[in-house]
């Protein structure tokens, strides 16, 4: 069941076009056609696509977590400080609002700042979606880490806070490649936003051009799944390298608890 | 010496790059919405635009015969989401935790990666009633050809089990991440004592990595009220509004129905709401 | 405990700092490389402008914005403008159709030097929400292509049309049908006599109502192609489709009536043909204080008509429809509402085969006698804003700065000559009569004509399987097509022509 819709997308994918519509469904197919892999890439700019997404996602990444990694941080460290609580309920409320309803103002505001149809401006549009729940997730990631660390630190004089980030830093590489993941994820897979905010079509992302398979009478499934396996393969790459640090954060960290 | 007067004003520092951004792109929107809230514009009807105050929350509640059918989606959508990917994320965690291949658990990730739009298209085909695979092998096993995004209750498992599908490899990554963490001698000195697998599971497992399972519940909740695009994609609604949730029906109103004041209002409603069960979900655990 | 550890991670931590900006660098770089200032000497003596391709050659030319220069040194008397109007379409994303507005852009600007087009869209299911987004702010675009027919949301954000229609020499008359506005008109009162021409079609289609012959004739009901066209009320119509709603004599529900494409829908996503249906019939809006009235569920029209509610709901509580359970649902299909677009000819036929095979009503071999006739509202004439059929519309919204231009590129859209282009290429047919042979609409002929080629076009009448339907269906929509063009732009007898055309298609079928 967990495998089905991946096998599924993978089979239509190398399905030649009449096949797709046939009954009985057959799991194996009689005929593949995988040249389509290749010859998408003359039919439509898939590579321009994956570099925006690419682009867009990056930025949101970029641009996002330093500022979540310092107000976590600033969060955990600070426990009593005027507006606390009030400034962390802002947090939660903004995470629960709905998207959809506020991409009227959003557009107004970025048309404002002349940033409709730039990347950039998608990539500060999905900062702002991402940003409280990254602070919350960090924050709540610190509480993992022994206090005995930072408080050894602290008592060996090291009384500037930045350093202390660049004790706390290495040893939250998993938060941060979680709140990474996370907004990476959020960027490279959004729509509604993306397909009000951009318009010409060398801004596309790659899920704006899944779409542009769907037409209005007819759909081309196979180049819709194509497409969507090219656009999943650099989440995967992404996924892949943070992994790295999942693993040593933790195994450090798991040497540290000794 | 540290500077006392400095050490005041540093947590306001450390927040000032974050909510610095927040308030710069959220103070606009937040106000637009709750501006329009309050009146009652309408696209069928250009001319109107008056100020009613509470009037659309208080039609929600009242007069809206809708209401009651969307909250109840919502609730079971949100609860089922979270709860089966939570459970299905936690099992399948605790089988690949002893596994060393990095592959695997690249690989694992694959659902979640997705864009939605092919989760759904996928879905939409698999229960397509005319080719889909799933209604075959019904039809194989019963003869019967079956739709079934024709009714509600088969309609709602199925967009469930789309978001269920991707969100239980989200589950599955953080809680193995956290299973790894696990220190092993916890587990070493109850076999030691005499636990089998089912206490340790309990007694060890669970409370280990007590942290990481409340962040990822809210994260779930958080998601499964919020879930809209699988079901714009595959139900739209669904017949007769039965899988239509809070957000989905803000949008309805504002842009299918045009109706944006009203929209709006339900939209900041639904995140009272969520708001509310955040902070009560918080409470709760803290009070354990 | 802490200094080693710490000395390692410190320099760790400015590793990933310098990655993390030489990255931002390459992703900044690239971004800049991917969107140089587009400016293109173009050559005003050819028919076809080249289009710039932004970066590599894999990619296909987009042409998003070209410039025109004129290199020759003619004189003219006016300097030209330098103006940049935007064109939103959902057709951008259409295969096929891009190119041919890109064409067509491309003509509009050589005729106007100085006037750039850009052409950009969104998808058609999200085209709607899109626009209105656009619309609101001064970002919105010039000229828009309605996504829907019914413009009544738009339109208070789409400028009015009637002079510059009285200026270029629009006239009423030219549009078939012989429907009431054929232009898109939106009345400021919903009701009221002003009206204001929001938007000009240029191509239309007919909601189609799909019926069984034979099942009509058994259960006494008369056939509506008779009289041209059903002229049912909406009781009449209820009463119609209770008769056609029995159990047979092993117990299985035969339903009356059936909703098109999809089916979780619960109703009709071309639902709003009703809506108009009840509106011509007389019917008024719901108030909101009306409470418990049921929705219809479908895009504008929630707030529209008691009536509709009230058809919708008699139909659900007196279970004339197949609305969801996982009980089998065997019926032979009687009346199915249906959009048959025609432009898509057969293959829409097979579009809405298969949705009846969704509701478990048996393979369309099944399906004998089927036969297609206008939806029971045509010709009792509306006043309101919507349409019965589908059509593309050209507004121009009310925050452009370059009205003038933009009617200009909207009469060019909608001009013969460009109605031609889309005809020869993509088989769509227009409503301005310009483009049409007069004589051919007589009585509304092609309506007439398009119902007996539904009829033409069923799939058991060929032995097809529905795949195979699928897999001729270009080929017969091709044929159809031709034969449709013939229709329009000679003078051969259409009953001859559906005679060939139902060879042609039997020889497809066969083949």
């Amino acid at each position: 069941m967990v495998l089905l819709p991946m096998y599924w997308i993978i089979y239509t994918a190398l399905l030649p076009e009449e096949l797709v519509y046939s009954w009985p469904p057959r799991l194996i197919p009689s005929r593949l056609m995988p040249d389509y892999f290749i010859n998408i890439f003359k039919a439509y700019p898939i590579l321009r696509w994956m570099m925006n997404s690419f682009i867009v996602s990056l930025f949101t990444v970029c641009i996002s977590v330093p500022p979540a990694v310092l107000a976590g941080y600033g969060f955990y460290r600070y426990t009593k400080f005027r507006g606390r609580s009030t400034l962390f309920s802002f947090l939660f409320l903004v995470t629960c609002v709905p998207p959809t309803i506020i991409i009227i103002p959003y557009f107004i505001m970025l048309n404002t700042w002349g940033l409709i149809d730039t990347l950039i401006g998608l990539a500060i549009t999905y900062v702002s979606f991402v940003l409280p729940l990254q602070v919350i997730l960090y924050y709540s990631y610190l509480f993992s880490i022994p206090r005995e660390i930072e408080e050894a630190a602290m008592i060996d004089g090291a009384s500037k806070l930045r350093i202390l980030t660049s004790i706390i830093l290495p040893l939250s590489y998993p938060g941060i490649a979680a709140i990474s993941i996370y907004a990476f994820n959020l960027a490279w897979n959004e729509f509604a936003f993306a397909i009000t905010l951009l318009r010409s079509q060398s801004n596309w992302t790659t899920v704006i051009g899944i779409y542009s398979f769907i037409g209005q009478w007819k759909m081309d499934w196979n180049g819709a799944m194509v497409t969507s396996i090219y656009t999943t393969i650099p989440s995967f790459i992404f996924f892949f390298l943070t992994q790295k640090y999942f693993i040593k954060g933790l195994t450090a960290g798991a040497l540290k608890g000794k | 010496m540290p500077n006392l007067r400095r050490e005041r004003y540093t947590p306001y520092l450390f927040l000032f790059p974050a909510y610095g951004l927040l308030f710069l792109l959220w103070f606009y929107p937040l106000l637009y919405a709750g501006y329009l809230s309050l009146y009652n514009k309408d696209f069928n009807k250009p001319t109107q635009f008056d100020f009613v105050g509470l009037g659309n929350y208080i039609k929600f509640f009242t007069i809206d015969p809708l209401a009651l059918t969307v909250t109840l989606a919502t609730i079971i959508i949100t609860l089922a989401t979270t709860l089966l990917s939570l459970g299905i994320g936690l099992a399948t965690a605790y089988v690949l935790m002893k596994k060393r291949s990095r592959l695997i658990k690249t690989l694992i990730i694959y659902p979640y990666a997705v864009p939605t739009i092919v989760v759904s298209l996928a879905i939409l085909w698999i229960v397509d009633p005319t080719y889909g695979i799933f209604t075959y092998l019904y039809y194989l096993m019963t003869g019967i050809k079956v739709n079934l995004l024709s009714s509600p209750t088969t309609a709602l498992m199925t967009v469930i089990s789309a978001y269920v599908w991707k969100y239980y490899a989200l589950a599955t990554l953080i809680l193995l991440a956290a299973l790894e963490g696990v220190p092993q001698e916890r587990y070493e000195a109850a076999m030691i004592d005499g636990a089998d697998a089912l206490r340790r599971f309990i007694y060890i497992t669970i409370p280990s990595i007590k942290p990481t399972l409340v962040l990822l519940t809210l994260l779930l909740l958080i998601n499964g009220f919020q879930a809209f695009d699988a079901l714009y994609q595959i139900t739209f609604g669904g017949p007769f509004n039965t899988t239509t949730d809070l957000v989905l029906y803000a949008y309805q109103n504002a842009f299918t129905f045009f109706k944006i004041s009203y929209g709006s209002a339900v939209g900041i409603l639904s995140s009272l709401v969520m708001l509310g069960v955040a902070v009560l979900y918080l409470r709760v655990i803290k009070v354990e | 405990m802490s200094s080693e550890p710490k000395k390692v991670d410190r320099r760790k931590f400015i590793y990933a700092g310098l990655g993390a900006v030489a990255l931002i660098a390459i992703g900044a770089a690239a971004y800049v490389a991917m969107n140089p200032p587009v400016v293109t000497q173009t050559v005003t003596t050819s028919t076809t402008v080249p289009t710039t391709s932004l970066v590599t050659t894999t990619m296909p030319t987009t042409s998003v914005i070209t410039t025109t220069v004129p290199t020759t040194s003619v004189v003219t008397t006016t300097a030209p403008i330098p103006t940049h109007l935007r064109y939103f379409t959902h057709q951008v994303f259409e295969a096929g159709v891009k190119e041919i507005w890109e064409d067509v852009i491309n003509m509009y600007q050589q005729r106007n030097p100085g006037v750039t087009v850009e052409l950009y869209g969104a998808p058609w299911s999200k085209a709607q929400d899109v626009l209105i987004v656009e619309l609101q702010t001064s970002a919105a675009p010039d000229i828009v292509m309605l996504p829907w027919p019914p413009i009544t949301p738009f339109a208070p954000f789409l400028e009015p049309l009637d002079d510059y229609m009285k200026k270029y020499g629009w006239n009423l008359d030219d549009i078939a049908y012989q429907r009431e506005p054929d232009l898109a008109v939106w009345s400021k009162e919903s009701g009221g006599d002003d009206k204001i021409y929001a938007a000009l079609h240029s191509s239309g289609e007919e909601s189609a109502l799909i019926y069984r012959r034979d099942i009509f004739k058994e259960r006494g009901i008369p056939d509506p192609q008779e009289e041209g066209y059903p002229k049912w009320s909406l009781d009449e119509f209820l009463n119609v489709i209770r008769k056609c709603t029995y159990t047979k004599s092993d117990g299985t529900k035969v339903y009356g009536y059936a909703f098109p494409t999809n089916p979780a829908d619960g109703v009709s996503r071309w639902g709003e043909d009703w809506v108009d249906y009840l509106l011509a019939a007389g019917g008024g809006l719901v108030r909101p204080e009306q409470p418990g009235k049921i929705i219809c569920g479908v895009k504008p029209y929630i707030d529209a008509n008691v009536e509709v509610g009230e058809f919708m709901r008699t139909l659900v509580k007196e279970e004339l429809v197949p609305v969801g359970t996982l009980k089998p649902k065997y019926f032979d299909l009687q009346i199915m509402g249906q959009v048959c677009m025609t432009r898509h000819g057969p293959w829409q036929f097979g579009l809405f085969a298969s949705t009846v095979e969704g509701y478990g009503g048996g393979h369309p071999e099944q399906m004998p006698n089927v036969s297609a006739t206008l939806l029971p509202f045509f010709g009792k004439g509306w006043k309101y804003a919507d349409e019965t059929g589908w059509s593309t519309a050209f507004g121009i919204a009310k925050n452009s700065p370059h009205k003038e231009e933009a009617f200009k590129f909207i009469n060019l859209a909608c001009s013969p000559e460009v109605c031609k282009i889309f005809t020869e290429k993509l088989f769509w047919l227009f409503c301005n009569k310009k483009v049409l042979s007069p004589d051919v609409f007589d009585k509304h002929p092609f309506l007439k004509a398009y119902a007996t080629a539904q009829e033409i076009a069923e799939v058991h009448a060929y032995g097809l399987t529905l795949p195979g339907f699928a897999a001729k269906s270009t080929e017969m929509w091709k044929a159809w097509m031709d034969t449709a063009q013939k229709i329009l732009y000679t003078n051969e007898n259409i009953a001859d022509l559906y005679v060939q055309l139902q060879d042609r298609l039997e020889t497809i079928a066969k083949g």
